[in-house]
């Protein structure tokens, strides 16, 4: 099965298996190419250089707010609880998923809807509600899906993504009784109506939270459906759970990321809704929840702020461009990674969050292309994080690398001395004879034999070039 | 539990925060000032006319009428195109003055009853300012009652003097710069779109399938 939860230890073995599914593959190309498309044709729109400049300031600004981090959580928190919002704290998940439970029991709540959001999908908060009692609804449609046939999102934008139209056809046939050849007008229809009960019947409404603004107390959330509005506004209890790092310093900075996370996102001018929530609505007879309640998540964060390097991934604001352009993730899709936060930012921010020990495998699944830094909208330099994550990884002693260090010291003794450069060379010129087959390696012993199972390996050239210098070659290309 | 949580956590920012500056990192402070470029200022039609471009391209439908009777037409032959049965109203005055001009057929519900809101086909509000960058839709709840009614009916109308039209999301921001922040406020680009089954695009999820913004002149 293709939707289910896979251990991020075992990167390769899950990535093998998504590659075998041709069906995955070719839903992956068509999202992640349909994607970059719609992205790059915004930009363009908007104009290169004007985007560049507009990236630089978002980056600063977030820069800004990460270096005043305590200070701008601190005023965010006193605003916010001056205009009726009760903040709470949470050092790691199991915490948050405690406050949640706690402040459900105490309003008195069966029901909760909730809107899409990948922190509380980190927290694991569902699995959470429901051991302890609470029936609990994803809203966003593709959330929906994945949750009624029990799975896990693949893709941050298009959650169920893996899954054609037939199949989510067959699952509305089984939980609906809707017809089973639907199609998608009919579906999305059917999913209104069914949700719309469950909206109008919840005590609870929990959702994320894109940007808060300290200088108001405010929290904001984009979305397109319109759940995040119902979820924001029909329940008496209202709990938006964000990181640390959400936090802005002002109200004026939001039109900058209002401008770049929905075109780096979806390729979208602006989404077709934002609420910017101050306080809970409900009071004195108002529309909205009667409570609104914010949980401020640490869960690793924090530590992440100690080297520039680690602290620029605290400046991503989850647009998922990254994910679209990397070849890894198009090929493999999210579930391989095991982790809510896929592709090139989930290989940096996962084993940060996760610590290094379960997400170790995750900084080597990039080519280091360098796509994503090309595309993101706040300039992280996630090759960079990458590859400092990689040296982490490898300076820890593990039996399992024990050939590879070896092999690595080898190499470096070898190219360290001309003599024994030239003697591996020729060595490895006659050896190679034995394993060419047309114009490239593509089978060898031991240790050369498991990495050509996936990849040719290009010869080395008949002569070297200090060969082809001393018979002539500097004679010719000298200019006189 | 929550002090120590918020003690703990805040802890632990100061502490990286100055690991990273014991080690020689310049962390950038914010500037109390430091702001973007000025909001826009565009003449009136030239924002008009960007209003319902950007409005059209996601699928919404702008209209542009003279004084409240425009408007009141405008609305009666949508409603009367729709065939709505149940109309709810925000308690706008704008909106208020639309009484009596609406189809007789239709029962308008102008209580805050979500459930009642809920049943009606067709939702009736103003807006406290109209974005012509975006083609949006700025709903401000302290001014008015309408997060209900321009969200659980199928369709949405706005009614919006043209006065209220600014040029930018900066500009509509500044706004509050020198006004209380209210409870919400709901920016609106459009009707309700997903695109969760094979990217295809489905406009009316969860939100109205039809947002049409009545423009008027002389409101």
């Amino acid at each position: 099965m293709s939707g289910t939860h896979k251990p991020m230890e075992r990167f390769d073995h899950n990535a093998r298996e998504a590659l075998a599914d041709g069906r995955l593959r070719s839903a992956l190309r068509k999202a992640t190419g349909q994607f970059g498309e719609r992205r790059r044709a915004a930009i363009e729109d908007f104009g290169a250089e004007e985007w560049q400049a507009l990236r630089e300031r978002g980056r600063a600004l977030k820069d800004e707010a990460l270096a005043s981090l305590d200070v701008l959580l601190e005023r965010f928190a006193s605003r916010a609880t001056a205009a009726g919002t009760r903040v709470h704290w949470a050092r790691d998940a199991r915490e948050a998923c405690e406050v949640v439970a706690g402040i459900a029991t105490a309003a008195g709540a069966k029901a909760v809807v909730k809107a899409k959001s990948m922190t509380t999908e980190e927290l694991r908060l569902d699995e959470h509600l429901t051991q302890r009692g609470f029936e609990s609804v994803e809203t966003d449609l593709g959330e929906w899906i994945v949750q009624l046939a029990g799975e896990v999102p693949s893709h941050i934008i298009v959650p169920a993504i893996h899954r054609s139209k037939e199949s989510i056809a067959e699952l509305f046939h089984e939980h609906l009784g809707t017809d089973p050849g639907a199609d998608v007008i009919a579906l999305t229809a059917a999913a209104r109506q069914a949700l719309r009960t469950r909206f109008l019947a919840a005590d609870l409404g929990i959702s994320g939270v894109n940007f808060a603004v300290a200088e108001t107390g405010s929290i904001l959330i984009l979305e397109n459906e319109g759940n995040a509005r119902l979820t924001t506004t029909l329940p008496r209890v209202h709990v938006a759970v964000m990181g640390i790092e959400k936090v802005i310093a002002r109200l004026a900075d939001l039109p900058v990321f209002l401008r770049l996370l929905p075109r780096a996102g979806t390729g979208q001018r602006l989404t077709s809704y934002q609420s910017l929530l101050t306080g809970p609505g409900g009071r004195g007879g108002g529309e909205g929840p009667r409570e609104l309640h914010v949980v401020i998540l640490d869960n690793g964060r924090s530590r992440m702020l100690s080297r520039a390097v680690t602290r620029q991934a605290l400046a991503c604001i989850r647009c998922g461009a990254c994910l679209n352009v990397c070849p890894v993730y198009q090929n493999v899709g999210g579930h391989a990674y095991g982790s809510v936060y896929p592709g090139p930012i989930g290989a940096v921010i996962t084993p940060q969050l996760a610590g290094l020990g379960r997400g170790a495998a995750l900084p080597f699944a990039s080519t280091l292309c360098g796509a994503c830094r090309d595309v993101c909208p706040v300039a992280i330099d996630i090759p960079a994080l990458l590859l400092d994550l990689r040296a982490e990884v490898v300076a820890q002693p593990k039996p399992a690398r024990r050939l590879e260090r070896l092999a690595f010291a080898l190499w470096s003794f070898v190219v360290r001395g001309r003599r024994r450069f030239e003697f591996a060379t020729a060595f490895a010129r006659f050896a190679q004879r034995f394993l060419i087959t047309g114009d490239r390696i593509r089978s060898g012993p031991m240790a050369l034999g498991v990495w050509t199972k996936g990849r040719d390996l290009r010869p080395l050239a008949k002569d070297s070039f200090r060969a082809l210098w001393e018979r002539g070659l500097k004679d010719e290309g000298t200019p006189r | 539990m929550s002090d120590a949580a918020r003690r703990t956590v805040l802890g632990a920012i100061r502490h990286h925060l100055r690991e990273a500056r014991s080690a020689g990192d310049e962390l950038p402070a914010v500037r109390e000032a430091g702001r973007g470029p000025p909001p826009r200022i565009g003449e009136r039609e030239d924002l008009v006319r960007e209003f319902a471009t950007r409005l059209g391209a996601v699928g919404g439908v702008a209209w542009r009428v003279a004084g409240i009777d425009g408007a009141a037409d405008c609305v009666a032959s949508i409603a009367a195109e729709l065939g709505a049965t149940r109309i709810a109203l925000s308690d706008a005055p704008l909106v208020r003055a639309l009484r009596g001009r609406l189809p007789a057929s239709a029962t308008l519900v102008e209580v805050a009853d979500r459930d009642a809101i809920a049943s009606c086909e067709l939702g009736i509000t103003s807006a406290q300012a109209a974005i012509a960058e975006t083609g949006t839709l700025v709903l401000d709840a302290g001014m008015e009652r309408h997060r209900l009614a321009s969200l659980l009916p199928r369709v949405h109308v706005a009614l919006v003097p043209v006065e209220l039209l600014v040029a930018d999301l900066d500009a509509a921001f500044a706004a509050y710069a020198t006004r209380e922040v209210p409870a919400a406020i709901t920016l609106v680009t459009g009707p309700s779109r997903t695109a969760d089954i094979e990217l295809t695009l489905v406009v009316g999820v969860h939100g109205p399938q039809a947002l049409h913004v009545v423009l008027i002149d002389g409101a």
